[in-house]
Formats: C-alpha cells, structure tokens, sequence
C-alpha cells in the first residue's frame, strides 16, 4: 500500500484526506468532488453557542460528515473505528502503520507540532492520514501541508485522544475499496445529484441562523454590534468571522470556491449545464465573500473608508445571490 | 477570483509553507494554486492572537504577584479553560476550578501535580515551581 499513496496537497482537512485515501486506493475522486459528494458547504451563525467566548460561525457542515458521506454515495465500503482506551487506539494505529498501510486519523490540531504556531488551537476535528512508520515516528501526509512529515507518537497519541467538543476518540478511517473497482459515470452521476439535493436543502433551510437565511441573520447582528459591544470587542467579532472563512483551510472565501470548483468538474463530466450555471454564479458570491473579508480586515486595522454599513450590507448581497444558486439547483436535483 | 490574483503576500505565520487556494485559471477551469498568505488574513489573525497574548500577559503578571496559580498560567497557554481542563482530566469542573486558586493548588500532592503536568504537556517540576517570571 504504501508504494501506492500520494500525498496531495488540499485546501480542507477532511475532504483532502478522503480524496487522498480514494486516490491511495486507486479512485481518482479530487478534493473539489469528495467536497461536493459528501455534501462539505453550509452557513451557520449561532450567537448564543460561544467557541472560545465568541459567537460561532460555519461555513461547512459538522466535520466528520464528508468522509462517510462520499464513501456511502459512490458504494465504496469503508472502516470506521472509534476507541475507548487509548492503548487499544495506539496499538491499533501502530499495526496500520508497521504494515504500511494509510489510515485517516481525526486529531486535535493544538498539539501536532509539525503545525505553525499560530495555526494551533484547540480544535478536535482535523484530520490527517498516517501511512507508515519511520522508527518510532509516524510517518504523517497531512493534507493542508505542502509535503509529508513525522509526528512523534506522544503527540499523536494527545492529539488523537484529546477530550472535549468532537472530541476525536482516536477514530481511524479508511476506504475498504477491491482491486480494481471503478466508479462509473452513472454511480457518479447519483452521488454528486445527492451531495447536491443535501446541500441545497441545508442552504435553503427555514431555520434562522443556518443556510441563507443565516447569512442574513449575521448581517442583521453586525449592523448592531458597533451599538451594543465596545470597540475591542467589534473587532475580535468580526475578525472571528473572517479567520473561520479564511484562515482555516478553506480554499478562499468560505469553501465558495472550492464547491465551485467541485460544480464545475461534476458538471463537465457529467454534461450538467444547471452545474455549471450554479458554479459560475457562486464564483460570484464568493468574490463577493472576499470583499467582505477586505472591508472587515481594514475596520480591524482602523483603515476603513466606507461607513461600517458596508460591511452589513455586502452580507445581504452574497445572501441574495446564493438563494438563487441553491434555489435553482433544488429545483433541478429535488 | 482568477488565478492571478491569488495572494501572494508572504504571511511569516505561515512559517515558509503555503497553502492551498481554489481559483479560475486562464481557461475558465479552477484550479488549485498555493498562496503564501493574504494580508486580510493576516489582519484577523492579528486580532485573535492579540487578545489571547493579552490574556497570558496578565495572567503570568498575576502568578508573579501571587493572584493566580501557576496552573492557571500553563491551562491558558494550552488554550484551555477550566471546564475543557476537567474534561481532559476526566475530573468534575469544580474540582479543576478550586485547584486554579493559589492556596489550594500549592497544597495538592504530587500525584495531582503529575496529572495536571501530564494533561498539559510540561514538566511537573516547572508547573509546581513556576513564578511567572518568563
């Protein structure tokens, strides 16, 4: 097995390691296309649930989801442990390792040492593959980086076995795939039509604080934060929502463009013509994400030339613009 | 956002690497390009660290002067609270909250030391000695 992994560098933690897993295993499924299968893109904003004394903001669907999702929609069985005893965990993983054989690892990205500093908080849900052994180290293919690298297993152990909110219970996961299986243009074509249905029902959800409808809550919020919180705490607000659509491996405004991009390539292999209407439009949202990003930046730098207002008011029209792409797309694949 | 204009604004947090951005190439595909930072980014990130920076700050001033015990230093370095502290040491949050106060945490015995040591990945001498010096 080992002769046959790739390490493949991606945007997003969870669809890099399921696209590198398939690949590993001879499925040619890109990041953009385990992305847009396992159904990766939302919007949330929930006030009243605070991460690290800030109001949450998502642009993606509960980690954890992608992986099983593109596995179960393109007929690829696959294994999914969880351990209760970290030595079971350790073991287990060791076994994987010495037989060269890649897993999917979820971890806490605080205590990976090989991470930037300042890339490290505690966040239970980042995902990785280790494929190998290199003495007492793990060989590891971390998807966000640029190239392969060791972990040690004491911190591989703490970070598999961190506790908390999704904590990882030292879950390893990989693809069961048979020697030569293909997936043909008609599975494909069954699994992107339900990794599209889910996502454009998410986004059009009637609940307040998700979908479109959650972009507009944001808007509504911001527009009077800078009336209800002190200047400081305006800017960490706000900074907050910019760092979950850019810092974080999102390939750039949210995940927008990497589900275009998957739009795109599911449209072109599959003659989809409302895809590739959908993915040209969603560019344009997230164009749109970008400025936003600008705005806030330089409200945070006290830079800002425009009225605050802006900034609300660019939330309303990336809001408009991705009703209509999940409108029209819910109608083509309901 | 067309390939081209993919920030390239070389953010020292990346520490050399870079990253992976989706974006439209010259044939209309997308496509994924590395970029070595965004200044908008590195705004926000500025922000964030600002604050916690802040907060270490005046917690390790507060062990100097006795206020707050070396525990509460080293949890807030590891980006705990006391509440995900409990759950990593599999004991009740309340417990972890009466160990955070100087008088108590100067009184545990060295098996709690050890345990707390272990849970944030330091020496359990330095935990028990610290003095907010550095």
């Amino acid at each position: 097995m080992n002769s046959v992994y790739t390490h493949h560098q991606a945007a997003h933690c969870e669809s890099g390691v399921t696209s590198n897993l398939l690949r590993g295993a001879g499925l040619p499924v890109s990041e953009a296309m385990a992305f847009g299968i396992g159904s990766g893109l939302f919007f949330t904003h929930i006030p009243f649930v605070k991460v690290m004394g800030l109001p949450l903001t998502s642009y993606r669907s509960m980690p954890g989801g992608i992986f099983k999702k593109t596995c179960k929609r393109l007929g690829v069985p696959f294994a999914y442990h969880k351990f209760r005893d970290p030595l079971h965990g350790r073991r287990a993983l060791d076994e994987f390792a010495a037989a060269g054989r890649a897993v999917g690892v979820r971890s806490n990205i605080f205590w990976l040492p090989y991470i930037p500093e300042q890339f490290r908080f505690q966040f239970n849900a980042h995902n990785l593959v280790v494929y190998g052994q290199e003495g007492a180290d793990y060989q590891v293919s971390d998807p966000v980086m640029e190239n392969v690298t060791l972990c040690p297993p004491h911190a591989m152990s703490k970070a598999r076995f961190s506790k908390g909110v999704l904590a990882p219970k030292g879950l390893l996961f990989f693809p069961l795939v048979e020697a030569n299986a293909v997936i043909g243009d008609e599975r494909l074509l069954l699994a992107v039509r339900q990794g599209v249905r889910e996502t454009a029902n998410r986004m059009s959800s009637p609940v307040f604080f998700a979908g479109v409808s959650g972009i507009r809550y944001l808007s509504r919020k911001m527009r009077r934060w800078p009336s209800q919180l002190d200047a400081e705490t305006v800017k960490l607000y706000l900074a907050n929502v910019v760092r979950m659509q850019e810092e974080i491996g999102t390939g750039g405004a949210g995940f927008r463009f990497l589900y275009a991009a998957f739009l795109q390539e599911a449209g072109e292999k599959l003659h989809q013509p409302a895809l590739l209407t959908a993915a040209r439009d969603l560019t344009d949202a997230g164009n749109v994400w970008r400025e936003f990003a600008t705005l806030a930046a330089k409200f945070c730098k006290d830079r800002l030339q425009e009225p605050y207002g802006r900034i609300p008011d660019l939330l309303l029209d990336i809001s408009a613009r991705e009703a209509a792409v999940f409108k029209n797309l819910r109608r083509q694949y309901h | 956002m067309k390939k081209n204009d993919v920030p390239q604004d070389q953010d020292p947090a990346f520490e050399g690497g870079k990253k992976i951005c989706y974006a439209v190439g010259d044939d209309g595909r997308f496509e994924a390009a590395q970029s070595s930072g965004w200044q908008v980014e590195a705004a926000v990130k500025e922000v964030a660290w600002k604050v916690i920076h802040a907060d270490l700050e005046r917690t390790r001033s507060a062990v100097a002067s006795g206020l707050a015990s070396p525990l509460e230093y080293f949890m807030k370095l590891r980006q705990m609270d006391p509440g995900l502290l409990a759950q990593n040491m599999g004991v009740m949050q309340w417990r972890v909250r009466r160990h955070l106060r100087p008088r108590v945490f100067r009184g545990l015995n060295a098996r709690w030391v050890a345990r707390y040591a272990e849970c944030l990945d330091i020496e359990p001498a330095r935990l028990r000695e610290y003095k907010g010096k550095e």
